[in-house]
């Protein structure tokens, strides 16, 4: 009985500590406006969905055409990339090749905003709510199916 | 017979000596390369170190803890160790950090509370309602 409840499990679902708490705090330059400034405020008065990614990372590569499509059909959601630790101008160059599906991103460099994040590797995909709290976690690849299956409900339900 | 059994024993013993000694260089050595690229200014901040990166575990090669793991997030965290080591931190303060981004699952032996009772117990328990079902089955 326990191995048959044990193989419903999937290992590959990572848990987050972060669930219904405030998104973690930070003030960083935005890579592609460096003259503005942007702090945790600009999770507030809408969702967000959040994206750790970088340009040396294949799986992100595979997401970011969904991304670019998520982008243009959820545009009142603010789309918030967080390069991690990456070079900022193979990640500016990544973005003018490829596009650009969020609509701020910022650059951490050293890997502490990652790790403030709770993240395992790139890509992850958080969604935090008008309130700045962390809703939901998706680590790996996203694709339409990941996100209407678990995205999507969260975002009717509020 | 006994000068040659009194032979054979030494033989043994000095082969089990030498193993003894590799295994104990080995351990010392994987110790020294934990710490290697950390300097502390006391003894004790190392082995603090050593302690807590041998507690928490890597989240990417997760069957290894941080001290065994060369991952690039270990990497971070073992810098983020180091640091709050260096500043003052305690080994409560550090863990609780560290617990705050990934819960539990962060430590590499989890807690005995209300929700790890079955992992830690749950094979102790099986196995004596096994012995106790077995006993009945040979009683009867």
């Amino acid at each position: 009985m326990l191995l048959a409840y044990g193989l419903t499990q999937d290992p590959r679902v990572l848990p987050t500590a972060l669930k219904a708490k405030a998104a973690p705090g930070f003030k960083l330059k935005r890579m592609m406006h460096p003259d503005e400034m942007v702090d945790e405020t600009v999770f507030k008065n809408h969702f967000t969905v959040v994206n750790l990614w970088a340009s040396w990372c294949t799986p992100c590569r595979i997401e970011h055409n969904v991304l670019l499509k998520l982008h243009q059909s959820h545009q009142k959601i603010m789309w918030l990339g967080i390069n991690y630790k990456d070079d900022p101008n193979l990640a500016r160059q990544y973005l003018q090749a490829l596009g650009n599906p969020y609509d701020v991103v910022i650059a951490d460099t050293t890997g502490v905003l990652g790790m403030d994040w709770g993240i395992y590797g790139t890509p992850e995909t958080f969604l935090v709510d008008k309130s700045g709290h962390v809703l939901h976690r998706h680590a790996g690849v996203i694709d339409e199916t990941i996100w209407n299956r678990e995205f999507e409900p969260l975002l009717q339900q509020s | 017979m006994k000068r040659y059994g009194i032979e054979n024993l030494n033989h043994y013993f000095n082969k089990v000596s030498a193993f003894c000694l590799c295994l104990m260089l080995c351990v010392s050595a994987s110790h020294a390369a934990v710490t290697s690229h950390y300097y502390f200014k006391q003894p004790e901040q190392s082995e603090r170190f050593t302690h807590l990166t041998e507690t928490l575990r890597c989240v990417v090669c997760q069957n290894q803890n941080l001290a065994e793991s060369n991952a690039d997030i270990a990497n971070d965290m073992k810098q983020t160790i180091f640091k709050a080591i260096s500043s003052g931190q305690t080994n409560e303060q550090i863990l609780a950090d560290m617990k705050s981004r990934y819960g539990n699952f962060i430590l590499f032996s989890p807690p005995v509370n209300r929700h790890t009772f079955m992992l830690w117990f749950g094979p102790f328990i099986l196995f004596l309602c096994g012995l106790l079902y077995v006993r009945r089955f040979f009683k009867a």
